[in-house]
């Protein structure tokens, strides 16, 4: 436990007065502040295990001890909003002790006390300072950062996020401590998150995973925004983003706003905003039509925050409209063949920012509140609701002036969430966390059938403990998930109502070793499962995009993962290295196969796709290396090696990222940065002839920069730069985006960007 | 510790309100407002020049694509050494009021092209109709047999809004039909 004092503590600062003291009557006395702005910290809980003595901090921040004894005494101190320490004294007269604490910009105080183990993984979390330069792209290119994570695409401006391999629904994404629901089993379905929010992201597979699921077989993605009780009294803190991208002529703004509004009212407000508007964007050739796309995305966040007690309120609006490329809605198989073989897209085109049919309109909204309170230094309880509401139309191109205008897609699904959460630190030197979870979830839609309307209730229990023996940490968690689905199903004009129930157990198991604060190796072990999704069970229909007929199948069970890793990490003085391997087994894989059978329709024959489930085993390895070369110099490399097989046929499964590595040099001199990449994509080999309608395209090598340089000017800080992606142009193709059957990926896009950090001090009041 | 839990209950009791009142939520629009736009029925109505005898040969499939396939497929016979008149019949009959898709086709003829490919059969197809712009459209069309045998007649339906310039080619597929023919 000592050591977290390092992570948390900003100073510690020993006075000791010349008192003579006895035995056993010593005072221990001192000031417990905010390391950011050096004010005290009232109610802040001290306490002393060995002896049960406890105190807490005046308005004014300042405590006492009184009657101790001489000897060495663990303290532990906790506040709300500050991560909790421990702090080892020698006490043999009356002292005097100024403690600062961090405030910390996580959701989740407590737990994270032991998983210290967390901090250096590079691997799998991304800062702010991390996301700057992606700043302006979507979620999902944000993401790509993390080990193991590769993006699913569609066209240019759809990407979701694949982690070894998995995606989809077997990727859980948490947007502000919020599990995201959308329709996030198509392909084609981006997820909705206003990518200006994210502060960090951080991809868990550890214990606390479980908190958020059993179902993210692939891992867990923890979309942070900046805590609202970060914001400071009587300061009017913000950002202005302005970026312009030269591929799509894009255009992007986003401004945030928040205050601390009083110490005597402790609420905190904080807006924001973000509109983006791109035009088609250009291969390295030829502009692909009907490729622009527009957001808008709002938020209001307000924190309240008085002795142990918080709550907060949170409300987001995240809207966009995507164009999809013309060519690649084909009306049957052998318009699929003509487009496949043309090396041009077939439908030329000429830059507009309008967006016409086919395209996807998305709008979702949370609203979410969460209400924390400490009720003494080891208890804390905290209890979330939240609402989500997806509502997602696809346009089709019309067959005539006179068809119906609507959506050929129309489908809302609505989440209304509840959690309860209770930490209990060092209870019988353990940290635990328990939480029940409540969802209730409604799927509708209007148009042409693919998921059947259906009510969820689901309820969940988990437990997760944490405790640090000495060099080795160690956290387990378990959950026990029960999941009720109503569906309604049209049958030739009669509405058929089916039960579906599914439940299950999970566990996950990590072990850490550290060795002279350089070395740590971990083990992780975990079993965890997933119900068939709606899409999984009943789809039957006709796959615009893909030209192909997908018949779900209603007699899918859950399917189960058996997942382990090693990851070790060296983090010397030059040289910090990463590697992470794994091997999971998931038995019932549930996958679409292509079956041998043809389905005769009016357009023609359609190549059939089954729901099947198979044993499935994925295996590879993820590393970083970072070395730095003096002070201004460092080199990145990352590599991942993924495979996937299937058990059963003996064959690779489909849709599996390559080997692919990215290596980045960076000069940085004071607020001077510049980075250079490379990145290489190696041909999927492992594929199975026939199994998709063309083979994998070739390897490629991409290159880019990314430069900025932050000043000060009216009294505000500026950050300017340029970056570029694909600055050699060249023309590739991505096996893991959809509309490789008919584009290239974009070509080269230069991107200016401008920041202001706005923090205007109030100076009338003191 | 009273007071933050009063305050904490209290919060608890507004959230639960707010929660409630979103929890409202209509029930899942299940119905299928809208089927989208189908075409379930293709039928040919071929009338022999001779004798003024009409036959109807129907391809039907009712769910659309995918689901059931079609529940009448049937196949053309002709004579040897016969002209035929030939109107395609398009219709969207999942619908409670059947559509007939045939004429939006004929009202935007300038953009929809019929393509009609006779395989391993000695016959002669070509469109009767003409759109404004002085292309043929093949919603009528004039069937000439020259030799008797077995084979295929496909058609082909082309969507080709504003680049309709006669090519066979270009355009996005509405219907692909191919019905087995004999000609005795």
């Amino acid at each position: 436990m000592k050591k977290s004092i390092l992570l948390a503590l900003g100073l510690i600062a020993f006075t000791y007065t010349n008192a003579q003291s006895k035995p056993c009557e010593i005072k221990l006395s001192g000031l417990v502040i905010d390391s950011s702005d050096l004010v005290g910290l009232s109610n802040t809980v001290l306490s002393i295990a060995s002896i049960k003595a406890e105190a807490k901090t005046d308005k004014n921040g300042r405590f006492t001890f009184t009657g101790l004894c001489a000897g060495t005494y663990e303290l532990h101190i906790s506040h709300l909003n500050c991560e909790h320490i421990h702090l080892t004294l020698q006490l043999d007269k009356d002292s005097i002790i100024t403690i600062q604490l961090k405030h910390i910009d996580k959701e989740l105080i407590g737990f994270k006390l032991s998983s210290k183990a967390d901090k250096s993984t590079e691997l799998k979390r991304l800062n702010s300072k991390d996301l700057e330069s992606r700043k302006g792209q979507s979620i999902s290119a944000m993401m790509q950062d993390l080990a193991g994570v590769n993006l699913l695409k569609t066209g240019g401006t759809v990407s979701k996020p694949m982690v070894n391999g998995l995606f989809g629904n077997r990727v859980v994404l948490v947007n502000n401590g919020i599990r995201q629901e959308g329709q996030n089993w198509g392909m084609e379905h981006a997820p909705e998150i206003d990518a200006f929010l994210a502060t960090e992201i951080e991809l868990i597979k550890g214990a606390e995973s479980l908190r958020y699921g059993a179902d993210g077989i692939g891992g867990v993605i923890l979309v942070k925004p900046k805590s609202i009780f970060s914001e400071k009294l009587k300061q009017l803190n913000g950002e202005l983003n302005l970026i312009g991208n030269s591929n799509g002529r894009g255009k992007t703004s986003n401004i945030i706003l928040g205050s601390l509004l009083g110490r005597k009212v402790p609420i905190a407000l904080r807006v924001q905003g973000s509109i983006k508007q791109f035009g088609n964007y250009r291969t390295a050739q030829d502009l692909v039509d009907n490729t622009g796309s527009s957001e808008r995305n709002y938020s209001v966040h307000i924190g309240f925050q008085k002795r142990g007690f918080q709550t907060e309120l949170f409300y987001s609006e995240f809207y966009n409209k995507i164009g999809i490329y013309t060519g690649s809605q084909i009306g049957n198989l052998s318009d699929l063949e003509t487009a496949m073989q043309s090396k041009k897209p077939l439908i030329p085109s000429d830059f507009t920012y309008l967006i016409d049919r086919p395209y996807q309109v998305v709008d979702h909204r949370l609203l979410k509140y969460r209400n924390a309170l400490q009720v003494n230094a080891k208890n804390q309880v905290e209890l979330t609701l939240s609402f989500q509401r997806n509502h997602r139309e696809e346009y089709d191109i019309l067959r005539s002036a006179t068809s119906f205008k609507g959506p050929a897609f129309d489908y809302y699904i609505s989440s209304s969430m509840g959690e309860l959460l209770w930490t209990k630190n060092n209870f019988h030197q353990i940290n635990w966390k328990a939480g029940l979870i409540g969802l209730h979830q409604s799927n509708a839609y209007t148009g042409r059938f693919f998921i059947p309307g259906f009510y969820q209730k689901s309820f969940a229990g988990f437990v997760m403990a944490s405790k640090s023996y000495k060099k080795i940490n160690i956290e387990a968690s378990g959950r026990y998930d029960q999941k009720h689905f109503e569906l309604f199903r049209w049958n030739t004009g009669q509405l058929n109502r089916t039960l579906r129930q599914f439940s299950g157990l999970a566990y996950v198991v990590k072990v850490e070793y550290l060795k002279e604060s350089k070395h740590r190796i971990s083990l992780t072990q975990s079993s965890t499962w997933r119900p068939p999704a709606p899409n999984e069970l009943y789809s039957n229909g006709l796959h615009q995009g893909l030209a192909s007929i997908e018949i779900g199948d209603s007699s899918l069970k859950a399917e189960r993962s058996y997942s382990q890793s090693i990851t070790y990490s060296y983090s010397g003085s030059k040289n910090k290295i990463e590697a992470e391997s794994y091997f999971q087994r998931i038995k019932g894989f549930i996958n679409l196969l292509p079956s041998k059978i043809l389905l005769l329709t009016i357009r023609g024959a359609y190549p059939v796709f089954n729901y099947q489930q198979s044993d499935v085993a994925l295996y590879g390895l993820n590393a970083r290396w970072k070395h730095l070369f003096g002070p201004h110099y460092d080199l990145i490399m990352n590599v991942q090696l993924p495979y996937g097989q299937n058990l059963d046929l003996q064959k690779p499964l489909n849709l599996m990222p390559s080997m692919n590595s990215k290596i980045s040099l960076a000069y940085h001199k004071k607020a001077f940065n510049l980075s250079t990449w490379c990145v290489y994509q190696s041909k999927q080999n492992r594929y199975t002839e026939g199994s998709d309608y063309l083979p994998p395209p070739e390897a490629y090598v991409l290159l880019g920069f990314d430069f900025n340089v932050e000043f000060k000017a009216f009294g505000q800080t500026i950050k300017t730069g340029i970056s570029g992606d694909n600055v050699g142009n060249s023309s590739y193709r991505s096996y893991l985006n959809r509309t490789r059957y008919f584009t290239d990926e974009a070509g080269i896009n230069l991107a200016a960007k401008l920041s202001i950090i706005l923090n205007h001090k109030n100076k009338n009041k003191s | 510790m009273n007071h933050p839990l009063k305050t904490l209950s209290f919060g608890l009791l507004i959230g639960l309100m707010g929660l409630q009142s979103c929890i409202k939520d209509p029930k899942p629009e299940i119905v299928p407002s809208n089927e989208g736009e189908l075409i379930t029925t293709c039928i040919l109505k071929t009338t022999d020049s001779a004798d003024g005898q009409t036959v109807y040969t129907i391809y039907r499939d009712l769910d659309g694509e995918g689901g059931n396939g079609p529940s009448t497929f049937d196949s053309i016979t002709l004579q040897v050494g016969h002209t035929y008149a030939t109107e395609i019949l398009l219709l969207d009959e999942s619908k409670t009021a059947v559509d007939t898709i045939s004429q939006e086709v004929s009202a935007e003829g300038a953009d929809h092209l019929f393509v009609f490919t006779p395989q391993m059969i000695s016959l002669n197809i070509e469109a009767k109709d003409l759109d404004k712009n002085g292309l043929p459209i093949g919603l009528q069309s004039i069937w000439r047999t020259n030799g008797t045998g077995r084979g295929k007649v496909r058609i082909t339906l082309k969507h080709q809004p504003g680049i309709k310039n006669g090519d066979p080619l270009i355009g996005e597929t509405d219907l692909d039909i191919e019905f087995n023919c004999k000609i005795n």
